[in-house]
């Protein structure tokens, strides 16, 4: 029987999930350290990941610290009209 | 020493319009938090203020975790929260690099605290997925003498008690290490 497509998908997802990310990430704790410093240059413009580099592939993995990313970016950015 | 009103400007300084000179400003925040005196509570006042403000934001951000919670509730949190950042950031000042705005580092500890008290409060209302009639399929003695599982437990007791993709457990310990 063939897998649905669906269900390939599925199992792309989590074989990725499992495998992670293939180049470098930081930890939860590094990724706290560099929040503020990554979340001004995102805001900046720049390419954030240059200066943190693994930030965004822990981002795209960690639920967690993806959100406290997405809420100083957003608090931030309410402050300065997306200026820093 | 530095002056109250030197330490009020500093409130002036933290304003939405933010500092061209971050380092000058993040220096200025380090210098009259470390000092002593009124400055100092000044400087601790000023930012409390502004720590509040940033775990009222995160709150209200993760306010469906607060459903029919008393306004009050949410407003101890969000005080607890600015409390425990203040002290975290009073600790840690020296870990401050100057390579953001003092306020985006200090804003991220609030953060972190409101988080972490909102993940907390969700995972002390989840609710276990378990059947009341499962109860009675756990087995009396799941483990044998060297602590393996017995083999004989049912496969459908064997399960975790509780979800793992229900639980905001993982972020709980990962939470408490690093802070």
């Amino acid at each position: 029987m063939t897998p649905s497509r669906e269900s390939r998908r599925a199992s792309k997802q989590l074989l990725t999930g499992l495998l992670g990310p293939a180049g470098p990430e930081v930890t939860c704790e590094e990724c706290f350290a560099n929040l503020d410093v990554y979340v001004e240059h995102d805001l900046s413009g720049d390419d954030a990941d240059a200066f943190v580099p693994g930030m965004r592939a822990h981002l795209e993995g960690c639920p967690a610290c993806a959100e406290e990313y997405d809420s100083l970016r957003d608090l931030i950015a309410s402050e300065t009209g997306g200026r820093t | 020493m530095r002056s109250v009103a030197a330490s009020v400007r500093l409130m002036d300084e933290a304003s939405p319009v933010r500092s061209v000179d971050r380092e000058a400003e993040g220096r200025r925040w380090v210098a009259a938090l470390s000092g002593h005196g009124p400055a100092r509570e000044v400087a601790a006042a000023t930012l409390h203020a502004m720590l509040l403000r940033a775990a009222r934001f995160e709150l209200h951000r993760r306010r469906a975790a607060f459903a029919g919670a008393a306004r009050e509730t949410i407003d101890d949190l969000a005080m607890q929260s600015a409390d425990d950042a203040l002290s975290a950031i009073l600790n840690k000042l020296d870990t401050y690099r100057f390579e953001s705005h003092f306020t985006t580092w200090a804003y991220k500890f609030a953060i972190l605290e409101a988080a972490v008290r909102t993940r907390r409060r969700a995972w002390e209302r989840s609710e276990l997925p378990i059947d009341p009639q499962d109860w009675s399929t756990l087995p009396a003695r799941p483990l044998d003498r060297r602590g393996r599982r017995d083999p004989r437990t049912p496969h459908h007791a064997r399960r975790p008690v509780q979800d793992a993709s229900r639980r905001p457990a993982q972020a709980t310990r990962r939470d408490r290490s690093r802070r």
